[in-house]
């Protein structure tokens, strides 16, 4: 609840006019942002672009905004929105054949383990690459429900509002998503 | 989907798994440990016996550890500075965003604009031609006696034609002398 208050309070000052509590609000949200977007792109490069227009439109709705819900299931209704648009764009697909440059030096660059064999790293990025493209097969909106509701801890009616469903749709979406994906990972156990 | 027996402690009325997406997302709850104590109880109880909810709850639990894998990339240093670049070029009037965003460009965008800007000059001119042609004289005078006018220019024609006359006339025995 103190979350609520803090985050609408801030975008309520942003309103009046005060950039000192955007920034504060982007440092608070930036990485849940960017990091959400990027297990839906799958492309860091493209994740911050989105976020920057995420950020962008969260700044130019100061003016309309209402502390109706919570901050962070407005913004991450504008997140899934943007990310659902990029995809439906079929700029998804076209990514995909050039992804893996990209995906390899991230894993180089989260994985910095240098006590870990060369098999143990193989093994990893082997694993990495299993969960990737898992997420990856699962449909767009199963894809934000299991990424909000795994990575961003929120609730089914937060997921219902940013994803603009029900509460029972959302439970079903994350059922079928989480079904397909224990198809493809339970054997990572 | 839960019944209260006689110790008091809430029991499952049926399998989980058998009782739609919605009932079974209470399982995914368990396995998430997101649950109240009572029903996660309660569930516990019910997989004792429940050989298909025990295999969907290791399976479940699995893939929620294995996810934990698919960590996030660092963000860019310079993630806000870029934003509030471009918040500061939209808070800027709109000739000046165009401006910028040319200059930024470099030739590459200025290039095709010099047609263009060349084609729009030349369109503007035809239109404005035959207004500035039919527009009325500026002189007061001249435009209260128009005759005044044709006056002058034939007294001024006629003096022309006077000094043309006496130049022919003076040439005339030099060009005869060059033959």
């Amino acid at each position: 609840m103190a979350s609520l208050e803090r985050d609408a309070e801030l975008m309520l000052r942003v309103r009046d006019g005060c950039t000192a509590s955007f920034a504060i609000l982007l440092a608070r949200h930036r990485g849940p942002v960017i990091h959400f977007l990027y297990r839906m792109v799958q492309r860091q490069s493209v994740a911050e672009e989105l976020a920057q227009e995420v950020f962008l439109r969260v700044y130019r709705s100061r003016a309309t905004y209402e502390p109706t819900a919570k901050f962070t299931t407005w913004l991450f209704r504008i997140a899934t929105h943007m990310a659902l648009n990029w995809i439906r764009d079929g700029k998804y697909e076209k990514n995909q054949e050039s992804l893996d440059p990209e995906v390899g030096e991230g894993l180089s660059r989260q994985i910095p383990d240098r006590e870990a064999t060369v098999e143990q790293k193989m093994i990893r990025e082997a694993r990495f690459a299993e969960i990737r493209q898992a997420i990856a097969g699962l449909p767009e909106k199963q894809r934000a429900a299991v990424l909000m509701h795994k990575y961003q801890e929120m609730e089914y009616s937060q997921i219902a509002r940013a994803l603009d469903c029900s509460e029972s749709a959302v439970k079903s979406l994350l059922f079928r998503a989480y079904e397909t994906l224990r198809g493809r990972l339970a054997h990572l156990a | 989907m839960f019944e209260v027996n006689r110790g008091n402690t809430k029991e499952l009325r049926e399998c989980p798994l058998r009782a739609g997406e919605e009932n079974a997302a209470q399982l995914l709850d368990y396995c998430h440990h997101k649950l109240a104590p009572e029903p996660a109880s309660a569930f516990e109880r019910h997989m004792e016996h429940c050989p298909a909810c025990r295999a969907f709850a290791e399976s479940q639990m699995a893939v929620w550890n294995a996810l934990d894998e698919f960590e996030a990339m660092p963000i860019s240093e310079d993630f806000d500075q870029r934003l509030f670049a471009r918040l500061d070029e939209q808070a800027a009037p709109w000739w000046s965003r165009v401006w910028n965003r040319m200059a930024a460009s470099g030739p590459r965008i200025w290039r095709p604009a010099i047609p263009v800007a060349a084609v729009l000059l030349l369109a503007a001119g035809l239109w404005i031609h035959p207004f500035s042609a039919s527009a009325p004289p500026t002189d007061p005078s001249i435009a209260k006696n128009p005759d005044h006018i044709d006056t002058e220019q034939v007294e001024r024609t006629l003096e022309d034609m006077e000094m043309i006359r006496q130049f022919t006339v003076a040439d005339a025995p030099n060009s005869n002398r060059d033959m």
